[in-house]
């Protein structure tokens, strides 16, 4: 008998665990573009802005070359369908792009959507992502490169 | 004996509880590369001056083209072989490498001088090949550099009077 009841409870510990499994597939991200500053003249400095449409601005003295044009870095999410989920973009300070010992702060991420966004009845979703690039005066020339990180979760 | 196996039963319980949550965490993260290039100023400056040497008015209304090669002709003027040699204007242009840019010229529509104002038409390219026609609108800085090339056509009248003109001749550049 009590080996009998032992089962009963593995038992049932194992269908809880079946069904919790199954309300919740795992929301998943992957990175399909990069994010682009793309050309510009450092001249007195300034920044490069790429929104998360993917337009470029500018301030201070930096002239963006109309020809190398940005873009915003695109994720295409996957997951429970209508799920409802919130975005984790990097904190300002941990994030540059770097040409062997010079480098350039990249801050202010933003998203579209914003904070948080919901899948699509397919279960999917692009997820567009911009940042601001800080330009020294003169700053050497070159490309510049670097990465960062996102996170996504389900709320 | 009964009262340790509801220990161990309950254990189960959270054991599996435990490896729910685990499973559930459905946070997720990404890592995508960011990238930009910064480019090289666009610079021009001058190298030659548009020069239209010594000559003398005819009879009639002439004129005097000094070509983007700068070889001189005239029409119904007397080119004289002393005097100022002439040349086109040169614009050295530097930048980034193999960047194309526009070209924007400015200047004088006339030189100035002693008499009445001489009508002066533009033309240029790139290559410093033989033109009076045409006009370089765009470039391209294979290398790093390219040179505009600027010749004219000097409208002369039949009175027109002796001396020295004058006017200004400019390119402004920028990166397409």
């Amino acid at each position: 008998l009590r080996r009998y009841r032992a089962r009963i409870l593995v038992v049932a510990a194992c269908v809880a665990s079946a069904a919790s499994v199954g309300w919740g597939a795992v929301i998943a991200v992957n990175n399909t573009q990069a994010l682009s500053f793309g050309n510009f003249v450092a001249s007195s400095g300034g920044s490069v802005t790429v929104g998360a449409s993917g337009a470029r601005s500018r301030s201070g003295g930096v002239f963006l070359v109309p020809s190398g044009t940005g873009a915003a870095a695109q994720f295409a999410l996957s997951g429970d369908p209508n799920a409802v989920y919130s975005i984790g973009l990097p904190i300002n300070g941990v994030v540059s792009m770097g040409n062997g010992a010079n480098s350039m702060a990249v801050n202010n991420f933003t998203s579209s959507p914003a904070s948080s966004g919901q899948l699509g009845v397919g279960g999917s979703q692009t997820l567009l992502v911009g940042a601001t690039l800080s330009v020294g005066a003169n700053q050497a020339s070159g490309r510049y490169s670097g990465n960062f990180s996102i996170t996504v979760d389900y709320n | 004996m009964q009262s340790n196996f509801k220990f161990q039963a309950i254990k189960l319980v959270l054991a599996g509880a435990f490896a729910v949550t685990g499973i559930s965490a459905t946070a997720a993260g990404a890592s995508a590369d960011a990238g930009g290039s910064v480019i090289t100023p666009i610079t021009v400056t001058k190298t030659t001056d548009l020069v239209f040497g010594r000559f003398a008015h005819g009879a009639g209304a002439g004129s005097v083209t000094v070509s983007t090669s700068g070889a001189r002709t005239g029409t119904g003027v007397i080119l004289s072989t002393t005097g100022a040699t002439p040349g086109a204007a040169s614009f050295t242009v530097t930048g980034a490498a193999d960047a194309t840019y526009s070209i924007s010229q400015s200047g004088s529509a006339t030189l100035t001088g002693v008499g009445d104002p001489m009508a002066l038409t533009k033309f240029s390219n790139t290559t410093g090949a033989n033109e009076i026609t045409g006009d370089a609108q765009n470039g391209i800085l294979t290398g790093g550099t390219q040179i505009i090339y600027i010749g004219g056509t000097l409208t002369v009248s039949a009175t027109q009077a002796t001396g020295t003109y004058a006017g200004t001749v400019g390119v402004a550049v920028e990166y397409n």
